[in-house]
């Protein structure tokens, strides 16, 4: 039986800066097994291993050929020694962990996709998903918001996903350092109250600063969206990725076993007693 | 009553099959620790065994969840996993709420994705608990179902009787034991049966203190108690985590690497408690339990509504070691109030 504290070993093969503060990674696995033994599943987590400083958790961007990406906000300890280290360097990492986004379940579905900063990385993977599963989704709408346009992640694919069938992009930023900002300016959720969606065909996915979130809900309630067709990846810290050790209990929930996905319903729930 | 699974031993023969024991398991007993402290560890010289103890002991938790348990080493590209130790281990003269504590303990441990550090150690242990003749005057295991004698979950129950001991069998475990040593135990008559059975009925009948759980619950459930009621709780808490570590169920861990150079170390994990203001601290400072009030109801909440609603059992065995807390934040405490709310 596996042990399931025991990360696998993988090498960084590139890093590239998406803003000033984070940058995306791609590791390669060092066994090829490892590779084909991980199936995930969009919004599903990892338990990124640097030695000698320990884990942290982040969300699956893409795996695929022998290799995984993350995102990542220069923000505590490990983040901090991740910037500093080279190509090739020996790595650790255990999952994929937690539920993911109802990939299934919100098919033939619009699908609307609402990001804030860095929060986009998770919801990138559902993206990407639908993209080549494009038959099974109905309309695909993606709201984005950053603090500046500066801090806006993935900007190559924001410049190509408007070109893709079917799609809708929207981005905002609160305070545009270029002054040729074509966009919008303002909150993801004053962006939401510009929409027009249709309540009974439509499911929401939502990731973003704690900060962001409860404005996005107010906005999507005046929409109208059921709270079982309403998802929000949630953060925690996470130590042990098997809902034992206890770090990322919300009430009676593990994020990393029973999440990081949760609908509304199940949130509005947890508000009641906390 | 079954006399199958019941036997007696005489008292003076206890020590004489410790010492046989010993000569294949590895005994953990109560022995004296330092000044008038009676501690539950290694019995080395089984003279050393406090058969009549009259004090609590601290919790075995430890033995199957180390306060520090490494758990792999790494070496550049090898990482060797830790294995705990596979020797055959008695646990001896347990309270009998920690024999139900352990039960908690692996239902938690062993429910998917299993814990191998903790299984392993559980498949090598015997436990042999004493019928607490005497409670304690904080216990109020017969609430929680956990004392003071059990009806399972134990390989062997001794319960005390003049000049000698009633012996159960609990477990398969348990049986194999008695038929290895079966010269120390003789058959027992009836009257012998009913007579624990008076002995059962007279520790349920010192029991101070008894707490109506399902009332504690419903009230929970029924959001009668409000947020006040835990920052209330909170003014006398210091934070201090004693009531975690103390706790034989409670199970909480933080995972750290202990490097010894750039590229060799030990990866850890070591007791947390829920209660800390940095168990849920995020990398950058968000905080979704900033206050104390929060955690601790979350400790409480845990172990009264969410530990009930996965396992049916409350996350308490009514052992009372929490009432060291001088902030009287104790388990027994805290439903009291809840009932009295």
């Amino acid at each position: 039986m596996d042990n399931i504290y025991l990360p696998k070993l993988i090498t960084l093969d590139n890093s590239k800066e998406e803003t000033p503060e984070i940058k995306s990674f791609e590791f390669s696995f060092e066994n090829e097994n490892d590779y084909k033994n991980f199936k995930f599943i969009p919004g599903q987590l990892i338990e990124l291993s640097i030695f000698g400083y320990g884990e942290a958790p982040f969300s699956v961007v893409s795996c695929r050929n022998n290799k995984i990406s993350i995102s990542v906000k220069k923000t505590g300890t490990i983040t901090c020694r991740l910037f500093e280290l080279k190509k090739d360097a020996l790595l650790g990492m255990r999952g994929p962990f937690g539920n993911g986004f109802p990939v299934k379940k919100s098919q033939k579905n619009n699908i609307l996709i609402i990001g804030g900063g860095i929060g986009l990385a998770p919801l990138k993977s559902f993206i990407t998903y639908i993209l080549s599963h494009r038959g099974n989704y109905e309309k695909l709408t993606i709201c984005y918001g950053a603090r500046t346009d500066i801090d806006l992640v993935y900007k190559e694919d924001l410049a190509n996903w408007p070109k893709e069938k079917d799609l809708d992009l929207h981005l905002t930023v609160d305070c545009p350092k270029d002054k040729s900002w074509q966009c919008n300016i303002g909150s993801v959720a004053a962006l939401l109250s510009k929409l027009k969606i249709n309540p009974d065909n439509t499911s929401a996915f939502i990731c973003g600063p704690p900060v962001m979130i409860p404005y996005v809900l107010e906005e999507l309630k005046k929409h109208k969206i059921d709270g079982q067709k309403i998802f929000i990846s949630m953060e925690r810290m996470m130590k042990c990725g098997a809902g034992k050790c206890g770090h990322c209990t919300m009430g009676e929930y593990y994020v990393c076993k029973d999440g990081p996905v949760f609908t509304l319903e199940q949130i509005q729930k947890l508000l009641t007693i906390r | 009553m079954d006399t199958e699974n019941r036997y007696i031993i005489k008292a003076d023969h206890i020590l004489p099959l410790l010492r046989k024991l010993q000569m294949q398991f590895e005994i953990l007993a109560p022995i004296p620790g330092r000044g008038k402290d009676i501690l539950f560890g290694p019995l080395k010289k089984i003279e050393d065994v406090i058969i009549n103890y009259n004090q609590m002991l601290p919790s075995p938790k430890n033995i199957l969840f180390p306060q520090i348990e490494y758990l792999f080493n790494y070496e550049s590209k090898n990482i060797k996993e830790y294995k705990p130790e596979n020797f055959g281990k008695i646990l001896f003269g347990l309270h009998s709420c920690d024999v139900k504590s352990i039960k908690i303990l692996s239902d938690f441990f062993l429910r998917q994705p299993i814990d191998n550090y903790f299984k392993s150690r559980l498949e090598n242990i015997t436990l042999i608990n004493i019928v607490c003749t005497n409670p304690f005057d904080t216990s109020f295991c017969e609430s929680t179902r956990s004392g003071p004698y059990l009806k399972s979950g134990f390989d062997l129950q001794l319960t005390p009787m003049e000049n000698k001991y009633l012996i159960e069998i609990g477990s398969q475990k348990g049986a194999e034991l008695i038929k290895n040593y079966r010269w120390f135990f003789k058959n027992i008559y009836k009257t012998e049966i009913e007579e624990q059975f008076e002995i059962f009925l007279q520790a349920e009948g010192k029991l101070n203190r008894g707490i109506d759980f399902s009332t504690v619950v419903k009230r929970i459930q029924n959001k009668e108690i409000e947020f006040s009621f835990w920052e209330t709780l909170a003014l006398n808490c210091v934070d201090c985590g004693s009531c975690t570590y103390i706790c034989p169920v409670c199970t909480c861990f933080n995972v750290v690497d202990k490097a010894y150079s750039d590229n060799t170390g030990d990866r850890v994990r070591v007791w947390d408690a829920c209660t800390y203001r940095g168990f849920t601290e995020m990398a950058g400072g968000s905080n979704p339990r900033k206050s104390l009030a929060e955690r601790l109801r979350h400790k409480f909440l845990h172990k009264l509504l969410y530990t009930i609603k996965d396992f049916n059992y409350p996350g308490c065995v009514g052992c009372g070691r929490c009432d060291i807390c001088f902030g009287h934040i104790g388990m027994y405490e805290v439903a009291k109030k809840i009932i009295n709310y």
